[in-house]
């Protein structure tokens, strides 16, 4: 403010009537004047303004610092976007060595609520656009109905932010765990399968399903070995490829406590796969049930040298052939030279003829006894729901029994075999086979035979890889390809059995070839069961590998199988190998 | 003399003028932004184009255009800032018009128009020229406004809103209203007047609410949220209670997979479930700091154009914050807002730092002394 500007001089004038007047009047003050006084006024009322506005923000600021708080302190959630699924989470299998066979990949389900769709037909031509599984008016259809539904189930990440994109309101996403199997193929009989809803449908997943669901500690250890189930399952593959099988199938399960180490059936599926094939479905060792021929003659000898009806070195008369009932049977090849041959060459050169005449004279009674005590004759006990229920001749015939003697007549599954030839090998004892880890200490049941009868048919097992039927696969090194020269050798017993397989109650020419073996065999420890459903005869030039001379029984092929699995297994189930100068120590070590 | 002269270069002028606090909030913020764009985006992104940066890089471009317009705005004199505004204000209008007809429909209305790969939001750079706009038309400090400027703001206002109330583009019409009812009441008009046209506007969106499915649904799903779908709000509000203090960690947040605009819409849950509530009283503070030197500044301040600017401007920045952090936090209903660089987007964080670069100038300290 200026104060020279003023212009305006005071008069004073006492004889003046008033003093309104005194200042003369001054448009540019005045104006000034008023000017100023309306600028403040103006100023007055914006600055009160703002001083609101100011109240009104704070306030503003302060209302949602305290929904803050309030929500960190006192939100309790509704809905569990971000808890709840962690609690389903479902428990891993795992194999002995604690490697997983499953996990669970975090997916998620998406689901449409067409309550809150917004714009039907927009929101049915969008999903329609991602989603593959409905059609238009499949999706016109569910939305129209109200209800909800799943519109896909499991989806990856990649696919979920795709729905996510689309800012539907109908569609609404949930966590959920997707079971994944690590090895595909690999368990896929045994772990088996999960429905959508984590539920197990088959194998493992399905008997163990309520400890895999449990919250806490749900993690379930098996017995089985994923290098010794990856060895299995290689060697029965090539085996198949290589003498044109159908299928086979495979075992190896510790004779002192039931545990299976493995257990592999092929064809097989990937567990992982929506749509499975029932026949790859279906698990030879459990739930299939077979005529195995020759190998049932283990059980014929063993119960006859319990019962003291005939020893090793007891003469039978071979003839050439030999009827029962109408049937006749012959023998491949003689066991002996001369008319008479004993128990021995008859078991180990697998005599059908021989057989019989050992089973008439231990009578229908006791086979019916010793193969009910080994199990043969009922249900198979074990972990997964796939078991098989033997096929018993019902009557039971005295045709029955000699041809159940020598492996016809009576059809069980692999894993009975397995349990009833561990009993025969493992001093006599019945086994519970076992799909989870157990201590390594024995786990008998009850004995059936005796230690001496189990000697005699270690002794006479080991006799069919020396010199008997398998001897072809265990002795000449018929390929070479897993040791040097002959003279380190595990020491196995086994038998052979080859059979034709029933078609419609006649007998095809596809074969059902057998071997099983026990090893080692003067002290047992695992029994290993191979078979290979009907396996061609290969023909090949004189000293070419692989070459059967056209045979196609099991001493060819399954007995060869198994010699590969033995000689890859042994060194990771600590068994050692035998210097072996002649063949003749093999008796000697058998303690 | 020369001494003095050689001081007096425009950097040395610019950073003893310039309101430091605000600069240094709005730069925190912009840092941030950066921050929250390279842990938010590898949910999206990677399964996008495999490029776990991709989101990362275009809003770091985004984020530095943006400072650079920030510092360049306040560096402008007022005089040419007007000019400025005036012709991008025409410009942004008649883009925001040509939306109606050309614009890119997503998610049932039409906000964004196309060039080529780049596509634009008019209504973001309207905004903060409109503020402008509107303070040249309304000032007048010695009589109180004219009738016929008031005439002439509210053609505009209306223009720009019945564009966005067609598009349609609800949560930005109530944004320019409040830019708009703001600078009216800055501008001295009588108050009384005011609420009567205020009551009136609510009373009418009541009427857009009855008719508006869309704006219905969301209403009332504020309003009873046990009946409707509320799962977005839901799962944004337990990501803020997972959250907790100090937050589960950058990127460690699950919310930015399982909604979406996770990361313009809802960053602040987002926000709130890595940072905590350590991260989310900071992003308030800086908000509040910046109004509360704003209005500092408007106080005490001569220039009545200054003022109505200022005051629209931080009313435009922080109400935006708060309308963004409110539905997030279940204060107000589900509106598609931006937090102020902090969301991803280009036209957001453009339209912000026009704002921002015109609050500095604003605020600078010269326009006390004169």
């Amino acid at each position: 403010m200026k104060k020279k500007r003023i212009t305006g001089r005071k008069k004073i004038d006492i004889y003046q009537k008033s003093f309104s007047f005194t200042h003369r009047y001054n448009k540019e003050k005045f104006a000034f004047e008023r000017l100023k006084s309306l600028k403040s006024n103006f100023a007055l009322k914006i600055n009160n303004r703002l001083i609101l506005s100011a109240i009104i923000f704070s306030s503003l600021f302060l209302a949602v610092t305290i929904k803050m708080i309030e929500i960190n302190l006192l939100y309790t959630e509704k809905g569990n976007y971000f808890v709840e699924n962690v609690k389903t989470k479902r428990g891993n299998i795992l194999d002995r060595n604690n490697t997983s066979l499953t996990a669970n990949l975090l997916t998620s389900h998406i689901s449409v609520n067409p309550k809150a769709v917004y714009d039907k037909k927009k929101f049915i031509s969008k999903v329609s656009a991602i989603n593959n599984r409905f059609s238009t008016t499949d999706l016109d259809k569910l939305v129209s109905e109200k209800k909800f539904f799943w519109l896909d189930r499991n989806v990856e990440p990649l696919e979920l932010q795709k729905y996510v994109d689309l800012g539907e309101t109908g569609i609404e996403f949930r966590d959920a765990y997707k079971r994944k199997y690590l090895h595909s193929e690999l368990f896929s009989h045994l772990v088996g399968k999960v429905d959508i809803d984590n539920t197990g449908v088959s194998g493992l997943e399905k008997s163990f399903n309520k400890l895999l669901q449990n919250e806490e500690n749900n993690d379930l250890i098996l017995s089985l070995d994923t290098r010794i189930q990856h060895i299995v399952r290689d060697e029965i593959l090539a085996a198949m490829k290589l003498y044109k099988a159908t299928g086979g199938s495979g075992l190896i399960m510790n004779v002192n406590n039931g545990e299976i180490l493995a257990m592999t059936s092929l064809p097989d599926f990937d567990p992982n796969n929506k749509n499975v094939n029932d026949n790859d479905k279906f698990n030879k060792n459990t739930l299939g049930v077979y005529e195995f021929g020759s190998v049932m003659k283990i059980f014929t000898a063993a119960m006859g040298i319990e019962e003291k009806i005939f020893q090793p070195n007891t003469k039978y008369e071979i003839e050439n052939h030999i009827y029962i009932g109408k049937h006749r049977v012959e023998d491949v090849h003689r066991p002996c030279e001369i008319k008479m041959c004993s128990v021995e060459e008859i078991f180990v050169e697998s005599s059908n003829i021989g057989t019989i005449k050992m089973i008439r004279d231990i009578g229908k009674g006791l086979q019916q006894e010793y193969l009910s005590q080994l199990g043969l004759l009922r249900q198979v006990n074990i972990e997964i729901p796939e078991k098989a229920i033997p096929i018993v001749p019902d009557p039971w015939r005295t045709v029955n029994t000699e041809s159940i003697s020598y492996g016809y007549g009576l059809s069980v599954s692999p894993l009975h075999l397995a349990v009833a030839t561990s009993a025969v090998v493992n001093g006599g004892y019945l086994i519970k086979p076992s799909l989870t880890k157990l201590g390594d200490d024995k786990r008998y049941e009850h004995q059936i035979f005796s230690e001496e009868t189990s000697e005699i048919m270690r002794y006479l097992l080991s006799q069919v890889v020396a010199k008997g039927t398998a001897k072809e696969a265990f002795n000449k090194d018929a390929d070479k390809a897993y040791t040097e020269d002959g003279k380190f050798k595990y020491l196995v017993g086994g038998k052979t059995g080859t059979s034709h397989k029933i078609d419609k109650k006649s007998y095809t020419r596809e074969k059902l070839t057998t071997f099983i073996s026990v090893l080692p065999i003067h002290k047992p420890k695992y029994v290993v069961l191979i078979s290979l459903d009907d396996p061609k005869g290969i023909n090949r030039e004189y000293g070419e590998p692989y070459n059967t001379w056209n045979w196609s029984d099991a001493g060819w092929n399954a007995a060869r199988v198994s010699r590969q699995i033995i000689d890859r297994v042994s060194p990771i189930l600590d068994i050692k190998a035998r210097y072996i100068p002649n063949e003749n120590m093999l008796i000697n070590t058998s303690h | 003399m020369n001494k003095r002269t050689y001081e007096q270069s425009i950097i040395t002028n610019w950073i003893s003028e310039i309101n430091k606090p605000i600069f240094f909030c709005i730069t925190v913020l912009i840092t941030f932004g950066l921050l929250i764009s390279l842990t938010i985006n590898p949910g999206t992104s990677r399964y996008l184009n495999n490029n776990l940066f991709a989101f990362f890089n275009i809003q770091a471009l985004y984020l530095a255009i943006g400072f650079l317009v920030f510092i360049s705005i306040s560096l402008i004199e007022t005089k040419y800032i007007k000019l400025f505004s005036v012709i991008l204000f025409t410009i942004c209008f008649a883009l925001l018009a040509l939306t109606l007809l050309f614009g890119d429909e997503i998610k049932g209305s039409r906000r964004w128009i196309s060039f080529g790969s780049f596509s634009l939001m008019p209504i973001e750079l309207v905004k903060p020229v409109f503020c402008v706009v509107l303070a040249l038309i309304l000032n007048n400090q010695y009589q109180g406004t004219k009738i016929s400027s008031h005439s002439l703001s509210a053609l505009i206002y209306i223009s720009v809103a019945s564009i966005l109330v067609l598009q349609p583009d609800i949560s930005q019409f109530f944004l320019l209203s409040a830019i708009y009812f703001g600078s009216v009441l800055m501008s001295g008009f009588s108050i009384i007047i005011l609420t009567v046209i205020v009551v009136f506007g609510i009373l009418s969106f009541v009427m857009i609410y009855l008719l508006n499915f869309n704006v219905q649904n969301r209403i009332n799903s504020f309003l009873f949220p046990n009946e409707y779908d509320v799962s977005q709000t839901e799962i944004s509000l337990q990501a803020i209670k997972q959250g907790g203090i100090i937050g589960v960690g950058p990127g460690n947040g699950l919310l930015k997979n399982k909604i979406p605009e996770a990361n313009s819409d809802y960053i602040f849950s987002v926000v709130a479930e890595e940072y905590g509530l350590i991260g989310c009283t900071l992003i308030l503070l800086i908000f509040f700091i910046i109004s509360y030197q704003g209005f500092k500044k408007i106080y005490g301040n001569n220039d009545h154009f200054i003022q109505i600017c200022l005051f629209t401007l931080i009313l435009y920045v922080c109400l935006q914050a708060l309308i963004h952090i409110g539905v997030n936090i279940r204060l107000i209903p589900t509106t598609g807002i931006t937090l102020p660089f902090i969301s991803y987007g280009g036209s957001s964080v453009l339209g912000m730092s026009i704002a921002a670069g015109l609050i500095l100038l604003f605020s600078k300290n010269r326009h006390i002394r004169e």
